[in-house]
């Protein structure tokens, strides 16, 4: 399972914009529209996805895109 | 540390600051002389100026807010009388006012021998058509005398007023700047004639003024104790200063307020004449009125005949009280 | 002192030229003294107690939260020195009016017992160090910060004068390194700095004060008022807390300036605003990403499962407490939960929004910018009309008789009244003038496009600036609006 490719699937999904392709150093203001809104939605379809919780503490820390492709790592 | 201040790296900003700061000081004076040169010339009450300048020497004078102003004519007084006069009322001005025209006058002006203070029926109360007029005195900022009131008056800040002299002539500024007044022109209810009275012109309207039947009676609990404490000063001024001080109850084209006179009786004890021609026949007629508490130039004239013949009695020594 | 009193302008040179020639090693020391006598110049002892307080209960916490082993050893401490802090605002602030609605409630219910009515505490300042302080543990907890060794330098991250009595609201990665930045005498900074205190200075004493003096005459005497007026004063309203506060924010960030240090921007033209969500990116910036951070984001997790409901609710709570943040009464929550509604509404209609717009082919077009900027703008002097008035009566009042008289404008004398009142007429003319000035002066960024200018032309806009504001300033002291929070 390819967690780049189903992320990429997701922000595409959520965003409305078939173009994004990620990378690492990604942050929020780099993708059009990732304001809270999104955001939290992008996270719900991730764990829904994945399959997977984040905590409370991980979700405030995520920098960019980077830390979370690493979260998500850790939990499958 | 001296060495330190001195080092060249800052002396570029010291010299800049010190360029900065001495254009400013001279910038403040010009700013400040265009200010006057402004304001003097769109002043036209000069009364007070004449005062400080000791410009003024009459014998009698007037003071009092419209009532004064407008209903006395001090010129007559003065022809009918012998007595010089002078008319200090202004419009919209409270007993406050009054006792520091009083003042300045004792202080710069040679010593009147008869006070006259036009008595409103809300003198002692507050109200707010009547207040003290720092606007007219704030052209005269740079005149120490009034500089030291506003500055106990706390409406300018003294260390700022000593810094610059913008600063102290800026509440001239904002009082004179009317631009409005370019447009409608000068208020003709606010020239001041040479005997200092602001006489109204009589009215063109048909109407008639109806007298007023409206029974008034005069109330303690609104007075305003710190307006009282100015309403005993004022008498004890007089006092002091040997003037002989006369309360004047200009007419009215209606019935006369109760229990003003008994008011004006307990608060003087009894001690200040009291000249009251509220419900006089000679003025009971309409065309003498301009509202019913106002009188117009030929009212005015008329009154101050009877002024003046009651004034001339009392020098007589003949005390004839209504 | 206020940043606009005579004694501030002889404090903060005196301050600057001792800390320029003081060596690095005893800046700290020095700022932190006069920090701590600025606070003192309040004439509040117990102030000066309250932040000390603070200060070693944040700088401990802070430490055991980092040094503790376990997750939820970590999480504990971490509640610990929030419920301190909390607790002191509390008890600084709220104390009467909990004992006020408490005894309502009770009286209410016909219950005998009623509680003594609390004596209420000066707070000035406190809302805004503590909230910092709560920002500086939980950035520890979420390992974004490492807590603070010096003590001296974290005492003088709470007390920093420039921002101790109204903000901004400063995070610890930002303040922190500046302050220990090594000071070097910067001629920009310190120009630019005297220039934007200036600036500050004008849109305070000139244009908020003085928009202040018709706003206060109308609404101190509503009854006496009918129609444009009131429009005026409440437009004229929001304008006043701009200038007041926007004005703050620039003496203070002028302050800082001539330290070298860089206080975080306050505001970013907030009445350009198109949504309330941007306007709150434009106003009172550091307070908004404050609970925009530590409030709004952890809920909005929390509740992620509720969809937009959940959404909705986290910025309903978040702006409820952005109320009672600005102050103990139902007016502030009223307001606040007012711009929690506006923003938990649009959750739910932005996508029909959208839809709409593009439909009306009005995406990204003038049209519909110009129409967002008014409609929003409209939205939030709505909202400060319950931030200013607080007695429901004289809300009713307004409400009922805020109309725009159009068969009544013909009425010159109606007009005139409305726009002069109490015969203010040098109050009208300063501001007439003194807004256009201000109008000018931002459409041509002249406070930061001023600098190219060849050095007459610089001179002579400093010296127009100093003029305006020593002639058309107020005369009578006028306090700042939001050192009440």
């Amino acid at each position: 399972m390819n967690i780049v490719k189903s992320l990429t699937e997701i922000f595409c999904e959520v965003f409305d914009d078939d173009e994004i392709e990620l990378a690492p150093e990604m942050t929020a203001d780099d993708i059009d529209g990732w304001d809270s809104l999104s955001h939290v939605n992008l996270i719900v379809t991730i764990e829904t996805r994945f399959k997977i919780k984040f905590t409370q503490k991980e979700l405030l820390t995520f920098k960019n895109v980077g830390d979370l492709m690493k979260s998500i790592e850790s939990k499958i | 540390m001296v060495l330190f201040i001195m080092s060249s790296k800052y002396l570029k900003t010291y010299k800049c600051i010190a360029l900065f700061l001495f254009i400013l000081f001279f910038l403040d004076k010009g700013v400040a002389y265009f200010i006057v040169r402004f304001s003097d010339a769109n002043i036209n009450d000069t009364r007070i100026e004449k005062i400080i300048n000791g410009k003024l020497d009459s014998a009698l004078i007037v003071l009092g807010s419209s009532r004064a102003a407008r209903n006395v004519n001090a010129a007559t007084i003065e022809e009918y009388s012998g007595i010089s006069s002078f008319n200090l009322g202004r419009p919209g001005s409270n007993l406050d006012y009054h006792r520091f025209l009083l003042k300045s006058y004792f202080k710069f002006c040679k010593n009147p021998k008869y006070v006259l203070l036009v008595v409103d029926p809300s003198i002692i109360k507050q109200d707010s058509s009547l207040s003290f007029r720092y606007d007219l005195i704030y052209q005269l900022a740079n005149n120490n005398y009034i500089k030291e009131f506003l500055i106990e008056r706390e409406k300018i800040n003294v260390f700022y007023s000593q810094m610059s002299d913008t600063y102290l002539m800026k509440n001239s500024f904002l009082e004179t700047f009317k631009p409005h007044k370019l447009i409608l022109g000068e208020n003709p209810l606010y020239t001041v004639g040479p005997d200092g009275s602001m006489n109204l012109l009589p009215r063109r309207a048909n109407r008639e003024l109806e007298y007023s039947n409206d029974q008034k009676n005069y109330t303690i609990d609104d007075e305003s104790e710190e307006l009282r404490n100015i309403f005993f000063d004022f008498i004890a001024l007089c006092k002091s200063n040997n003037n002989n001080l006369v309360f004047v109850l200009t007419p009215e084209y209606g019935v006369p307020m109760l229990g003003l006179m008994e008011r004006l009786e307990v608060l003087t004890r009894g001690g200040v004449t009291v000249l009251d021609y509220r419900n006089i026949k000679k003025m009971n007629n309409s065309c003498y009125y301009n509202d019913g508490i106002h009188l117009n130039s030929i009212g005015a004239k008329e009154l101050s005949k009877l002024i003046a013949a009651d004034i001339k009695k009392m020098s007589l020594n003949i005390l004839d009280l209504h | 002192m206020a940043f606009n009193s005579l004694e501030y302008f002889l404090f903060l040179p005196l301050i600057w030229l001792i800390h320029h020639f003081l060596g690095q090693r005893f800046r700290w020391l020095f700022l932190l003294i006069a920090s701590y006598l600025f606070y003192a110049s309040l004439k509040v002892p117990y102030l000066l107690g309250v932040i000390a307080i603070i200060t070693l209960a944040t700088y401990g916490f802070g430490h055991w939260i980092h040094q503790a082993k376990s997750a939820e050893k970590k999480q504990r401490l971490l509640w610990g020195g929030i419920a301190t802090n909390v607790l002191i605002l509390i008890i600084m602030k709220y104390i009467p009016f909990l004992t006020d609605n408490l005894n309502a409630l009770l009286s209410f219910f016909k219950s005998p017992i009623s509680l003594h009515h609390a004596p209420l505490f000066v707070a000035i300042g406190v809302s805004y160090y503590i909230f910092q302080a709560i920002s500086y543990l939980s950035d520890i907890y979420l390992e974004i910060e490492e807590p603070e060794s010096h003590f001296g330098y974290f005492a003088l991250y709470l007390a920093f004068f420039p921002k101790l009595l109204q903000g901004p609201i400063e995070r610890a990665g930002g303040l922190l390194p500046q302050l220990k930045q090594k000071y070097e005498f910067n001629y920009n900074d310190m120009r630019f700095g005297l220039l934007l205190f200036t600036w500050g200075l004008f849109k305070k004493v000139v244009l908020a004060d003085r928009l202040g003096l018709y706003v206060d005459a109308v609404y101190g005497d509503v009854h006496s008022y009918q129609g444009l007026p009131l429009i005026l004063a409440t437009y004229g309203y929001a304008f006043q807390i701009y200038f007041d506060f926007s004005g703050y924010t620039d003496m203070a960030l002028g302050t800082a300036r001539l330290f070298n240090i860089n206080l975080t921007n306050n505001f970013n033209r907030p009445y350009l605003a198109t949504s309330i969500a941007d306007f709150w990116r434009r106003w009172h910036i550091s307070f908004s990403r404050w609970i925009l951070d530590y409030i709004f984001k952890p809920l909005q997790m929390q509740w992620r499962n509720g969809g937009n409901w959940g959404t909705a609710a986290a910025l309903l709570v978040t702006f409820i407490v952005s109320g009672i943040w600005h102050g103990a009464n139902w007016g502030f929550v009223t307001w606040g939960l007012l711009h929690g509604l506006y923003l938990a509404c649009s959750v739910f209609y932005k996508p029909y929004q959208k839809k709409i717009h593009k439909a009306l082919h009005l995406q990204k077009t003038k049209v519909l910018k110009a129409w967002q900027i008014f409609i929003t703008f409209h939205l939030v002097t709505f909202a400060w009309m319950f931030f200013r008035v607080h007695e429901f009566s004289m809300l009713n009042y307004l409400f009922n008789n805020m109309y725009f008289p159009l068969n009544r404008l013909v009425n010159v004398n109606y007009v005139e009244n409305s726009i002069i009142i109490n015969h203010d007429f040098a109050n009208f003319y300063s501001l007439f003038i003194c807004l256009t000035v201000y109008m000018l002066f931002s459409i041509f960024d002249l406070l930061n496009n001023v600098e190219k200018f060849k050095l007459p032309y610089r001179w002579s806009y400093y010296y127009l600036l100093l003029f305006i504001i020593i002639i058309f300033s107020k005369t009578a002291d006028h306090g700042f609006i939001y050192y009440e929070f």
